[in-house]
């Protein structure tokens, strides 16, 4: 109901790594532009799986990240957060696509291809192109949460209920961003 | 056979044995008949109006003392067996053209000849053979019927008659009337399934006539024909009992001609009929008919004549649980005679403990074609008079909303499954059900809650609008979910189903019946804290 959703604060879901944590790594990357730059320069998640940058990023976030069936999924944040600039609380990660009142800021058409990407290449390739569109100000915490999501799916197929697949969250935030889940006027 | 004396009716004793009885045998006391088992549902409910009509017409209760004493200790059998006796030359389901016979024109000779499949209501018709388009429910499969199901075929023909063609009359309630019927929840016997539905003589059917008499039974007399020169039938032509034994249809049966086994119960070595002879224009029932056991609409403005509730696209439901325990001042809908009569009268007299159920069935009837068979079981609350007002109101609140709510979901499901909805064809009246399913239980429980009350209280607790409001919210947007999202969502237009759903959303809120429900919920809050 509306009434207790406006007092709830959104709780994100990040395979239990402490939110703050998560800040403080992407922070520290400022300190160490040469890890940034590995990081950005990789073509595919794989690449970045032995570089030094990675490991770093590993002591910041709980051991069942590095695990072997998690590490590609940990690859794709630690490679996406290296090509955000700011970090841009409030709206989510796909609100922020749609744009609110004024043009999106991505297309139609290459959101739907980014919510239907079928391997996590072609997944990684799209999203590093929506965080380039969004000159680099994202909101960090609901990025993670929706990478971590898909790869989720990605790996146990998606949920029964359809209301909690990833593709229609983000389409709900990303078609109608003044209702985003995060912001403070949620309608349910 | 004669209908009775003879042993034709399909039945279950209390050790649930099987067996045929006769009518009297319906009060027998040593291992009694607890239910009818007849091959068909609407035979089924036409078995219950046979003998309910039976009841009403030969042994009435004088007044609603002699019924309570009746509903605990029935009558012996052998008082039924004289009572019905003397009823018995009315009853014979063949005779010589010009002797009465049961529901069948006193002197039709000639007419049309058909098979005998022609008296079932759901047989596809002599067009529908030919054009060879009997797709669902197939020709040919019922070709001989034994006595008993003859008579039940004819009964349940000329009480729920649909149009049939050129002065082929409908049935008293027009075509594929629902019939209500009240019943004990639980053990119980035979007879009290039949005797709760027995009017006293004094709510208006007195028996005047003390034997047989063409005004109740007409087939003992020439047909009142609607030809040319004929004229309808009005209530004032004839006796009011007539309601429980409209023949609107000519019909004689041709004389059993062979023996064997009967196509629909599948009984052995009896005489079957696979003929019968019909003509048009027989009584042409008309007016402010109103019969005891089938709710009808008013017109709410009084301009029309009432007109029975009939089976309809979509079934039964809650949405027809006011209209049929009391009145739904939405549509004019109104319980039917014996409903009424139970909250004025019996209820008092029975058992409050005893639970009893109103079980509603009927057809829909597409003119000649039957689309559908309907059944439904309405709980039944005791409530006192002063009761029922209140509850009524409540109700009333609770429904209105449910109602705006589902035409909403609907028109917002085919907004995000078509880019022009308008112009999308096709029955969706399934989403309909589905809310009406999905919010089903929630209803009976608030109901239930309400009914509880003390009998003094006036107000509802306002947290029922409350809890009622968040039942149908969640349903509404659980369904939109299921119906435009449950597949491949990825291959979907996710835009304009986001944007669906959000008016869907916004316009539920705004809904007047919603806002009036929160509004009443609300005053909960305030009261509370303050």
């Amino acid at each position: 109901m509306a009434e207790t959703m406006e007092a709830k604060k959104h709780f994100y879901y990040l395979h239990g790594a402490a939110p703050d944590r998560l800040l403080a790594w992407w922070s520290s990357l400022d300190e160490n532009r040469g890890l940034r730059a590995r990081l950005r320069r990789v073509e595919r998640p794989d690449d970045a799986l032995l570089t030094e940058a990675f490991f770093n990023f590993l002591e910041y976030v709980p051991p069942r990240w590095a695990e072997t069936e998690h590490l590609y999924a940990s690859a794709l944040v630690a490679c996406a957060l290296a090509q955000v600039r700011h970090n841009q609380p409030g709206r989510s990660f796909a609100a922020q696509l749609g744009g609110g009142e004024d043009v999106a800021v991505m297309s139609d058409l290459r959101f739907r291809q980014l919510i239907k990407s079928r391997t996590p290449e072609e997944f990684f390739r799209r999203l590093i192109r929506a965080i380039r569109m969004l000159n680099g100000g994202v909101n960090i915490l609901s990025l993670v949460e929706g990478i971590l999501r898909w790869y989720d799916e990605y790996q146990t197929g998606p949920d029964r209920n359809p209301v909690n697949r990833l593709s229609v969250l983000w389409a709900k935030d990303y078609y109608l961003p003044s209702n985003s889940s995060t912001t403070s006027k949620g309608t349910e | 056979m004669n209908l009775l004396s003879s042993q034709w009716i399909p039945a279950i004793r209390r050790d649930g044995s099987q067996c045929k009885i006769a009518p009297w045998q319906i009060a027998e006391t040593d291992n009694p008949v607890v239910e009818l088992c007849a091959p068909r549902a609407d035979f089924q409910g036409a078995l219950y109006q046979f003998l309910i009509g039976l009841l009403q017409t030969c042994v009435a209760p004088e007044d609603i003392v002699e019924w309570e004493e009746r509903y605990v200790e029935p009558m012996s059998s052998r008082y039924l067996q004289e009572a019905f006796g003397a009823w018995k030359d009315a009853f014979a389901l063949d005779a010589e053209v010009g002797s009465p016979a049961f529901l069948q024109d006193l002197t039709l000779e000639d007419g049309e000849e058909k098979g005998i499949a022609g008296l079932l209501i759901d047989a596809p018709g002599g067009k529908t053979l030919k054009d060879n388009l009997d797709f669902f429910i197939k020709g040919g499969l019922v070709n001989a019927l034994c006595p008993s199901c003859t008579a039940l075929a004819l009964f349940t023909l000329q009480t729920n008659a649909p149009s049939g063609g050129v002065g082929h009359r409908v049935g008293l309630r027009g075509g594929g009337p629902l019939t209500t019927l009240l019943r004990p929840v639980g053990d119980s016997s035979l007879w009290q399934k039949l005797w709760l539905n027995v009017l006293d003589q004094e709510q208006g059917l007195k028996t005047s006539a003390e034997s047989m008499d063409a005004s109740i039974l007409p087939w003992l007399a020439l047909t009142r024909l609607s030809d040319k020169s004929g004229k309808a039938t009005l209530p004032d032509d004839t006796h009011p009992l007539q309601m429980y034994w409209g023949m609107p249809r000519r019909i004689r049966l041709c004389p059993a001609s062979q023996s064997g086994e009967c196509d629909l119960c599948g009984e052995q070595d009896l005489p079957l009929y696979s003929r019968y002879r019909t003509r048009n224009y027989g009584v042409n029932y008309e007016g402010p008919w109103l019969h005891p056991l089938t709710p009808y609409r008013f017109d709410l403005k009084k301009e029309n004549e009432p007109l029975s509730l009939k089976g309809q696209k979509g079934g039964l439901g809650y949405r027809h649980w006011l209209g049929f325990m009391f009145h739904d001042d939405g549509n004019g809908d109104r319980a039917s005679i014996i409903v009424q009569d139970f909250f004025n009268n019996k209820s008092r007299e029975l058992d409050s403990e005893k639970q009893l159920s109103l079980w509603c069935f009927g057809y829909d009837m597409d003119n000649m074609k039957a689309r559908c068979w309907y059944e439904h079981i309405l709980p039944v609350f005791h409530l006192e008079p002063e009761q029922i007002v209140n509850v009524q109101a409540w109700i009333q609140t609770l429904l209105t909303s449910a109602k705006d709510s589902a035409p909403l979901l609907r028109k917002y499901v085919k907004e995000g499954w078509y880019r022009r909805p308008e112009d999308a064809t096709g029955d969706v009246g399934f989403i309909d059900t589905e809310f009406w399913q999905a919010t089903e239980n929630d209803f009976y429980r608030l109901l239930g809650q309400m009914a509880a009350l003390p009998v003094g209280a006036d107000r509802v607790p306002p947290e029922i609008y409350g809890d009622w409001r968040s039942v149908l919210y969640k349903s509404v947007l659980e369904l939109f979910d299921h119906f435009t999202l449950q597949t491949s969502v990825e291959e979907l237009d996710l835009k304009r189903i986001v944007n669906a759903r959000d008016a869907l959303v916004k316009k539920f809120n705004s809904m007047k019946s919603i806002k009036h429900l929160r509004e009443k919920g609300q005053v909960a809050k305030e009261v509370a804290n303050g």
